[in-house]
């Protein structure tokens, strides 16, 4: 089997309306720049798609891009990035997924595959390591993700697919990968708009190794040593999942109720991780390869399912005041099986709630009420009745309907389970990141709410953490590895370790530059070296990788202000910045534009949000 | 001059325009047997210390504020207009003040409607149900940024258009204390949506003498003011001049059909979020090259009212429409560099236009067509009328 040091550094480029593919040598350049993953794939898109095309058009393209590390054993690193322009927002969008596809790509000796025009009729795809063939869907067109999937993968080592929501364009759409999605910003829609129902990948056809093994084996102890000691990664999440997160949200004050009216709620651990992991008899069902291990599968009603996550928990369940672990499985399951994104069904499901408390709609849909739930999930999958006009979500929904006021959006992509008015840091995160709410920018709630590591009301210097967080992230994104390493990573060194934790947080308060520098990340661009063959120098390695990632990050930020993207975009929803909470004595709102116009100060671009020429050229962008 | 075969217009709001203005709120109050007004306001007019001067005008009057609601920003929708209601029925109020434009004006509408009909929710008139009785005293004192419907009869909650004549405010007081120089970009949305509304009025083919007769001031007032306001927004004859003009442009807009730039500007401020005034100064010259270009025949009104009478007898008779187009022209183009000059500019995504085009023409009831509606976006999106 031909042995791959690091990166193959092959992309195909297929293009549907001329049924044609291409192979494209990845440059040096842009590997050092980008690294790969969400890097690569945003600047490859910028290489090739103009500004302004429908992102349901043939001109739209959607990336699929490979870690660096992936393939080479480092723990959690079996992850890959996709990239569009988003149906739902209207911008750049990237989601990242822990499915065999990644692998399978991979082993089939690409690093990504880039898909423009539109097939004639469904298709799905089958990609070997001599190129790609368009196959037939007209069977498997219809069937929900479970059921195409299950048939893709008797063709090859892993399968994307997408589910009647993404054959129907809604516009949250999802891809499904194994039991892993590319959930957020819409990507199933737009495969469905190319008529692609799937893409298999043969996989097992070459093997990767690091390019310096020994560098990296030694690199690679130190992290399975800082995974394997961490509360987060090798306790919490291990064991009860991402939803380990409820009871830590309730008792911080951000968990979002009843459309983020509300941020804890006293039966929120009836649906809990540790609840359901009791309940359910949970056992491990994860990504490849992971130790931390936070997905999780277990019996629910004699059946086997998948253990919700905690923003399906968050959306469906207490923000829809619902404590009912079993429907919030049923929901996620629907969601899973008609390809929908979790958190923008939620979402625009409590603003549906809403509106037809104030008689905007009709539906037979309401706060704490399980009635109607799944029959809603399915008229949206299947754009029928009023699930037509949700399946563009809760900003569209709300642009027709009214009750833009509590529609829980930001450019378009709905909340996630963080409600920030508990964390302001985090406010600033949502308002900032790139492709509309996301939690995954920063996740500063984390030393915000749960750790105690920053003061969550502090407006001081929150702009220099979402600024370094951010970077760091979009690097992670790009190496690409889990984010859930960063708990590890950035809190398992000694330096870190042996502080408390009122010491950090009076440092991040004050000296947020310095704390935050202090933080040994080296970790990551070691693992990079390694694994790429590159000579690793001590600190200025490091310093480029977290230039990578903030090139990255300016890069998306640059190609959405081409979309029209500016400050008046950079917000959150009325009800969090002007609503106080009962959960808070005072109840605050989110103090945003002071701490923007901090921020854009600090990222270089100018008072409209939009970045400098100067911060362009700094960061080695080509300005078009 | 033709008389037409049939035609309506109903003028409603009494205006009362000129220094001392607001002293006679109390009088008018009494007039409707009303003492405790509920004032709703936005933030900004409150920021701008314009509330504290409002207030002083009724330290000598038997007039009780019932409360101020100052919670209105950018965006009317029934969660506010409910909070409202609310602060209404409990100080036990029986009229109600909007302090401010657009949105607040808007907001108070509803409010008005929830409490005289009391009701919850706006469901019903989403429906087409009609508002078929006398609502409580509405005052409106404009103060700024008018979104041009303060005066009609025509409210938008939750980005819902409901058109009823009880929708009319009642009174509508313009004094110079409450219309301070805004930014000159603020003067100069307001003043294209004025013109935009007295435009459609004076060349919509249903057009009639009422509605001409109310343009014409509308127009001959931004033709010399306008100008005049974006150069120096703190001018108060150009401040109230302007503020006169957009109460005019109003009356004739609620008795007229909407034109096309108003629909296009609407449908594209919904999608966006950004302001229709934006909006209709891009789409307005593309209208008029579009109507020069297809040689629409409109009344000579419109040559008169901008350029006035001795101009208006020096021109021969046939060119008078065209050369009134090239008036509007030239007068919304003196707004140089204040406004976007094309949707691309405002990065308006290409392909939402058909979208705009195809809502535009159904709402028009089959006067524009979709094609009209593509021809005049698609101009506007380059900016070439400009």
């Amino acid at each position: 089997m031909q042995e791959i040091k690091g990166t193959n550094d092959r992309i195909l480029e297929i293009d549907l309306s001329a049924k044609k593919f291409r192979v494209t040598k990845i440059g040096k350049k842009d590997r050092n720049m980008y690294l790969g993953g969400k890097g690569l794939a945003l600047k490859l898109l910028y290489d090739r798609m103009e500004p302004g095309v429908d992102p349901l058009g043939e001109k739209n393209m959607i990336a699929f891009m490979m870690g660096v590390l992936m393939g080479t054993g480092a723990p959690c690193s079996g992850r890959f990035e996709a990239a569009t322009k988003s149906p739902l927002t209207g911008i750049m969008s990237t989601a990242s997924c822990g499915g065999p596809f990644g692998m399978a790509l991979k082993t089939s000796g690409w690093d990504g595959i880039i898909i423009s025009g539109k097939a004639k009729v469904p298709v799905y795809l089958y990609i070997d390591s001599k190129g790609v063939q368009l196959k037939p869907a007209k069977a498997i067109w219809g069937k929900d993700t479970g059921a195409a999937e299950a048939v893709l993968s008797k063709e090859g080592v892993g399968a994307l697919v997408i589910g009647p929501a993404g054959e129907n364009l809604v516009r949250f759409a999802n891809i499904r990968s194994g039991h892993r999605f590319l959930g957020r910003g819409g990507m199933g829609a737009v495969l469905g708009s190319k008529n692609i129902k799937g893409i298999v990948a043969k996989g097992g056809e070459v093997k990767i190794v690091p390019a310096k093994k020994k560098k990296f084996d030694r690199s690679n102890k130190r992290f399975f040593k800082y995974i394997n000691q961490n509360s987060i990664t090798s306790g919490s999440y291990r064991y009860y999942g991402t939803n380990a997160n409820t009871n830590l949200s309730n008792a911080a004050g951000i968990l979002p109720v009843r459309n983020f009216t509300g941020g804890s709620h006293g039966e929120a651990h009836k649906i809990s991780g540790e609840t359901m992991a009791e309940r359910f008899k949970t056992t491990w069902d994860t990504c490849k390869p992971c130790i931390i291990m936070c997905g999780h599968k277990g019996m629910i009603e004699g059946k086997e399912r998948h253990i919700p996550e905690y923003e399906t928990v968050g959306l469906l369940g207490h923000n829809l005041e619902i404590f009912d672990p079993v429907v919030i499985s049923e929901w996620n399951d629907i969601c899973a099986g008609m390809g929908m994104d979790t958190i923008s069904s939620g979402g625009t499901l409590a603003w549906a709630m809403e509106a037809t408390e104030k008689g905007l709609v009709k539906t037979n849909l309401k706060f704490g009420s399980t009635d109607g739930i799944s029959e809603m999930l399915r008229n949206i999958a299947y754009r029928k009745g009023i699930g037509k006009d949700l399946a563009l979500g809760s900003k569209a929904a709300s642009k027709k309907y009214g009750g833009e006021d509590f529609a829980m959006h930001v450019k378009g992509m709905e909340l996630p389970a963080y409600d920030p008015r508990g964390c302001f840091g985090h406010g600033l995160s949502y308002a900032t990141a790139n492709r509309g709410a996301c939690h995954l920018s920063t996740s500063l709630f984390v030393l915000e709410a749960y750790l105690g590591m920053a003061d969550p009301y502090a407006m001081r210097w929150k702009h220099y953490m979402v600024k370094f967080m951010e970077n760091a992230y979009a690097a992670m994104n790009s190496l690409h590895i889990c984010q859930f390493t960063a708990f590890a990573v950035f809190l398992e060194p000694p330096l870190i370790k042996l502080t408390p934790n009122f010491i950090i947080k009076i440092l991040n308060q004050n000296l947020a530059p310095l704390a935050l520098n202090l933080m040994d990340v080296s970790l990551w661009p070691e693992l990079w070296h390694a694994t790429v063959g590159k000579t690793y120098i001590p600190f200025v390695s490091m310093l480029k990788f977290r230039k990578a990632g903030e090139r990255v990050h300016v890069l998306e930020r640059y190609m959405n202000t081409r979309e029209g993207i500016s400050k008046k975009d950079d917000t959150l929803p009325l009800r969090l910045l002007t609503e106080g909470r009962k959960c808070d004595s005072k109840e605050r709102s989110v103090p945003l534009e002071k701490m923007l116009k901090k921020y854009y100060r600090l990222r270089g671009y100018d008072s409209n949000g939009i970045p400098k020429k100067r911060t362009l050229k700094r960061l080695g962008i080509e300005i078009k | 001059m033709l008389i037409p075969d049939y035609y309506q217009f109903l003028i409603h709001p009494k205006i009362i325009s000129g220094k001392c203005s607001l002293e006679n709120i109390p009088s008018e109050l009494n007039g409707y047997d009303a003492q405790k007004p509920l004032v709703i306001t936005g933030k900004n007019i409150m920021e701008r210390g314009l509330v504290k001067k409002f207030i002083k005008a009724f330290y000598d009057s038997t007039v009780t504020l019932g409360g101020i609601f100052d919670e209105v920003r950018d965006y009317a929708g029934i969660s506010l207009a409910r909070d409202a209601a609310f602060l209404y029925k409990e100080r036990g109020c029986d009229s109600i003040i909007a302090l401010g434009n657009g949105t607040v004006v808007d907001l108070a509408k509803a409010v008005n409607v929830l409490v005289s009909e009391k009701i919850d929710n706006l469901s019903a008139y989403h429906e087409g149900a009609s508002i078929s009785r006398q609502l409580k005293p509405l005052i409106i004192v404009p103060a700024c940024r008018s979104n041009g419907m303060e005066a009609t009869n025509v409210m938008t909650i939750d980005n819902r258009r409901i058109t009823a004549d009880f929708l009319y405010p009642d009174v509508i007081v313009i004094d110079p204390r409450m219309t301070p120089g805004c930014c000159p970009e603020c003067v100069a949305e307001s003043g294209v949506i004025a013109l935009t509304h007295a435009f459609a009025a004076l060349t919509d083919e249903a057009h009639n003498p009422m509605t001409a007769a109310v343009a014409h001031p509308a127009l001959s007032y931004l033709s010399e003011y306008l100008p005049k306001g974006v150069t120096r927004p703190k001018n108060k004859d150009a401040s109230i001049a302007l503020a006169n003009a957009s109460v005019l442009a109003a009356s004739a807009y609620s008795n007229t059909r909407p034109g096309m730039a108003d629909l296009l500007a609407e449908e594209l401020s919904i999608i966006t979020g950004i302001s229709v005034g934006k909006y209709m100064r891009i789409l307005l010259p593309s209208l008029i090259a579009d109507m020069q270009k297809k040689k629409i025949k409109i009344s000579d009104e419109l040559f008169l009212s901008l350029v006035g009478m001795e101009a208006y007898a020096a021109t021969p008779v046939q060119e008078r429409p065209q050369k009134g187009l090239d008036a509007a022209m030239k007068l919304i183009n003196s707004l140089k560099g204040l406004l976007p000059k094309s949707l691309e500019q405002l990065k308006i995504q290409k392909y939402k236009l058909a979208e705009v085009a195809r809502v535009a023409a159904e709402r028009s009831a089959e006067r524009f067509t979709d094609a009209d509606c593509r021809t005049v976006l698609e101009q506007a999106w380059e900016g070439s009328a400009v």
